[in-house]
């Protein structure tokens, strides 16, 4: 269901945890929250489920106002109808996986044959449609994941929060329900919110991704143009830009000025070429990502745009080694090489490109 | 947890939302707060605190009196005999715990249960038994050396027999403490300074205890807050041949006319100050040095291997279970089974024609020991009950709202672990005259018990509250439970277990309990342990012996089934 977040703020004592923040989200929208710990991510989804009262804001569902600080509407938790899976899963021990995920139904006051019947239908839309009897405390990790699902599925909620639902799972596994997660919710035309820090988990589940940074949000957008043009240097270093330098804008490219612009790097003599084009003497962050910096073994043609670098080491990945440079009298420089040939060895020299439109010039 | 629909911006829905604390913060003031004043007050006034008496003028010649020769040398006395115990006790728990938990001693179970058996006895009873054994001249162990012609040395009524006896019996709580911290230590730590050429001696002082270091110092600070408040081993022992502590003249003032109320608060508040000192020091010693490395994670240690000195160390450990347990339960056999209460020699103490079930017999069928018996589980039932609810609204409120006051309930729930049992009872006593329904019934006693176990009681079910992960409430509250509905259907039953386990040990600890007591019963309202002193008191030895036996059964079968529903239970949640 739509939902519109208004000027929340969130307080913890002094600590403002969620500064003022709106958002809206669409329905049958997956919208993914991503962002350092501690950044309000978590905060915000409690603060939408009711586990958190914020001190400001308002929060409406549907047509319906959950919260209202001015008016002082606080619609409890159990009155909310909206399914959340939370990180430690919460499967309740003393109870078996049917009970689990009958038990939204009861507090419903579902009739007893209807339960049964639902029950049975969302353990199998999760794959677990022989587990009903056994006790929640013997399942792995996976399985527990899923019955959080089916929990949370049962109770046909307004809305889904997941709260880092695929954290405490092992890489294999994680990769597969990401995939299974995001089908169920598309299928189902499930409005969703996802909380993650892990950025290839946001790129994959995400029909918008809100980066968030101190309470607020950063940066709202698709995962694409979020991946291309990252606003600021902190959402491309969540986004996987390891090659972040400060650096000052110093000239222009071009006869008139507009083939782009030439950062030097703090604290060096380097310069860099970027496409877009900033104001002279304006601070910036040369952002570049490791598979967009190209290694040539020998002199290039155009040694004005390459920079000597020594291989400090490689590390072997299969698909692509990845690298860890030395630029002669600069910084470190990350590079990632694609093909399985065999690594370059530490102490080779090399030289290093960059095209002008993949090196991205960003503010904080 | 703040999900009011509307803000509580109406006085009368403030004060609603301020009933639970109000309700707690007036218990625990009632059942701490109250009593402690009352004998402070009673310690500065020159009447004492009876009912229709006046207020009295303000007086400081009570603890003026404390400084009569007598008081100083029970005060002396305490902090002797306090000292070379609890020194006494380190060694022996700290010695049984290191065997028990990080060697390949023999019988390995059983040198860890050597460790705690004798809680089953109860100071009370250890004293008792050690008086039958270690008296001078007639005690069984002097009657033994005279009949092999040695000289009959042995005399329990001195300071150094107090020492003995408290330290036999407060070892076990040292052994505890220190026994879990060593296994839950991390063996690689020792492994690493082996590996970096340590020797086994410097492994052992140099990074073992170094590192239980804190569970050490824990446990010698309780030990000896322990031995200084307790009152059956120097009332037992040490009045005979004239030794006082502090507890035990704080009852001689009481109890032998004419009694002296006044300076016994006195007295009372001085031990109430030394032992509360004591308890904040060690707050404060735990507080600062937690060392992380002790971690609850499981291991399986690699025991240290004792070569040559395993039987030896084996022996040693049940030296320890013959002098806290098999003497003790010989003598009281000794004295309970048999027709002519003097024994001449060893061959007349297994002469099977001088054993008689009689005095056994009386015992069991008299009203006073069946009376005293129903009288102590529906004391200690009664604790129970009213005082696991307590608790647990406490834990609930403490660790599960955000409301306010809660530093100050967990705060006022911990003062009885410094407040000695026998001043807790004085309090209860100037606290309740006045209310006939309440005093002179077993409801006191309820009382006083529910107030004096509030430190355990409140942590036992805190840390079983505390293991339930909030998001099992949160998840049940997503899922359109209500808050009332969220703590029955969801946190009870996680955490009946330990909420049960925590029932039955306040249930088994007032059972054991003679110093609060002391001060509260009537002679209606006599529980067992005080039917046992009393006897005690007349001379009549034999009863004594056998209520004493009784007392021992009831408490192990109670102690055996709660360990059984602890290890049945504790898996799986």
């Amino acid at each position: 269901m739509e939902t519109k977040v208004r000027n929340l703020t969130v307080k913890f004592g002094g600590h403002v945890a969620v500064n003022d923040l709106s958002l809206d989200i669409a329905d049958g929208e997956m919208l993914v929250l991503l962002g350092p710990s501690g950044c309000g991510k978590t905060t915000t989804m409690r603060s939408i489920v009711g586990l958190q009262k914020p001190a400001a804001g308002t929060i409406t569902i549907g047509d319906e106002v959950v919260f209202d600080a001015r008016r002082g509407i606080n619609v409890p938790a159990n009155d909310r109808n909206i399914g959340m899976v939370f990180q430690s899963y919460a499967i309740w021990p003393h109870l078996t996986v049917a009970q689990n995920v009958a038990f939204p139904l009861r507090m419903q006051k579902v009739p007893k044959a209807e339960i049964r019947e639902r029950v049975a239908e969302v353990l199998a839309s999760v794959g677990l449609q022989d587990f009903g009897p056994r006790g929640a405390s013997r399942l792995s990790g996976g399985q527990m994941q899923r019955v959080a699902l089916a929990r949370s599925l049962a109770m046909r909620p307004r809305m889904l929060l997941l709260d880092e639902p695929l954290s405490n799972l092992d890489a294999k596994l994680r990769e597969r329900l990401r995939y299974e997660l995001r089908e169920l919710q598309q299928s189902l035309g499930m409005t969703a919110i996802y909380v993650t820090h892990d950025q290839s988990e946001a790129l994959a589940l995400a029909d918008r991704i809100a980066v968030m940074r101190d309470g607020v949000i950063e940066q709202l957008a698709g995962p694409v143009d979020m991946y291309r043009n990252p606003r600021t240097s902190f959402v491309a270093d969540f986004l996987g830009v390891d090659n972040i330098f400060a650096a000052r804008v110093t000239g222009h490219r071009g006869p008139d000025g507009s083939h782009g612009s030439v950062a030097r790097l703090d604290g060096s003599a380097i310069d860099i070429t970027a496409a877009a084009v900033k104001e002279v003497g304006s601070p910036a962050y040369v952002c570049i990502r490791p598979e967009d910096v190209v290694l040539t073994p020998s002199s290039p043609r155009r040694p004005e745009d390459a920079l000597a670098a020594t291989v400090v080491s490689a590390s072997f990945l299969g698909d692509r080694t990845r690298y860890h440079l030395a630029v002669e009298d600069g910084p470190s420089l990350f590079a990632v090489a694609p093909g399985a040939e065999d690594p370059l060895a530490p102490g080779a020299k090399v030289f290093t490109r960059v095209p002008p439109n993949k090196v991205q010039l960003l503010d904080d | 947890m703040t999900d009011n629909r509307v803000n509580a911006s109406a006085p009368a829905a403030r004060v609603l939302q301020r009933l639970p604390l109000a309700a707690l913060a007036a218990i625990l003031v009632v059942l701490v707060v109250v009593p402690m004043g009352i004998l402070l007050y009673a310690s500065f006034v020159d009447v004492p605190p009876r009912p229709g008496s006046p207020p009295g003028d303000f007086t400081v010649d009570n603890y003026a009196a404390l400084l009569s020769a007598g008081n100083r040398a029970a005060m002396l006395n305490t902090l002797v005999i306090g000292l070379g115990a609890t020194l006494f006790a380190l060694v022996l728990g700290c010695g049984l715990a290191w065997l028990a938990a990080r060697t390949d001693v023999p019988f390995k179970s059983l040198v860890q249960t050597a460790g705690i058996m004798p809680l089953f006895l109860s100071s009370l009873v250890g004293a008792l038994a050690w008086s039958l054994l270690g008296s001078p001249e007639q005690g069984y162990l002097n009657i033994v050396l005279r009949d092999l012609g040695l000289p009959d040395f042995v005399n329990v009524y001195s300071i150094p027999g107090l020492i003995f006896v408290s330290g036999v019996y407060y070892a076990p709580y040292s052994f505890l403490l220190v026994y879990s911290s060593l296994s839950l230590l991390n063996p690689e730590l020792e492994e690493a300074a082996y590996v970096h050429g340590a020797r086994f001696r410097h492994v052992l002082g140099g990074i073992t205890f170094k590192l239980v270091t804190p569970a050490v110092l824990g446990a010698a600070t309780l030990t000896l807050v322990f031995i200084m408040e307790n009152f059956p081993i120097p009332q037992v022992l040490g009045s005979p041949e004239g030794i006082h502590t502090l507890p035990s003249q704080i009852y001689r003032l009481m109890a032998t006319a004419p009694s002296q109320p006044n300076q016994a608060s006195a007295a009372g508040a001085i031990l109430l100050v030394i032992t509360a000192v004591m308890v904040f020091v060690q707050r404060r010693v735990l507080a600062t040095r937690e060392f992380v490395t002790v971690t609850g994670k499981g291991f399986t240690p690699r025991p240290r291997e004792l070569g040559r000195w395993r039987w030896p160390a084996f022996a040693c450990a049940m030296l320890y279970v013959l002098a806290a347990v098999m003497l003790p339960l010989f003598a009281l056999v000794q004295s309970a089974f048999r027709a002519n209460p003097y024994t001449t020699g060893i061959a007349a103490m297994f002469r099977p024609e001088s054993f008689e079930t009689e005095v056994m017999a009386e015992t069991l069928e008299s009203e006073e020991l069946q009376q005293s018996l129903l009288n102590s589980i529906a004391v200690g039932a009664g604790a129970a009950f009213a005082g696991g609810l307590l608790y647990l609204a406490l834990a609930y409120y403490v660790h599960r709202t955000k409301e306010p006051g809660r530093r100050f309930l967990s705060y006022v729930a911990m003062w009885p672990a410094a407040v000695p049992a026998l001043v807790i009872g004085l309090g209860f006593l100037w606290t309740w005259t006045r209310f006939p329904i309440i005093y002179g019934t077993l409801a006191i006693l309820v009382l006083a018990f529910v107030g004096h176990l509030l430190p355990q009681g409140f942590q036992g079910i805190s840390s079983s509250l505390i293991q339930v992960h909030p998001d099992l409430e949160e998840s049940a509250r997503v899922c359109g439970a209500g808050k009332i509905r969220t703590v029955w259907e969801i946190l009870i039953p996680l955490v009946r277990t330990g909420v049960i386990a925590t029932m039955l040990l306040i249930f088994i600890l007032s059972m054991r309990e003679l110093s609060v007591a002391i001060f509260l019963f009537t002679s209606d309202t006599q529980v067992l342990s005080i039917s046992i002193y009393n006897a005690w008191e007349g001379g009549r030895l034999p009863p004594v012996a056998a209520m004493s036996l009784v007392y021992i059964a009831f408490l192990f079968v109670l102690t055996f089934v709660s360990r059984r529903w602890f290890g049945v239970t504790n898996r799986g949640v």
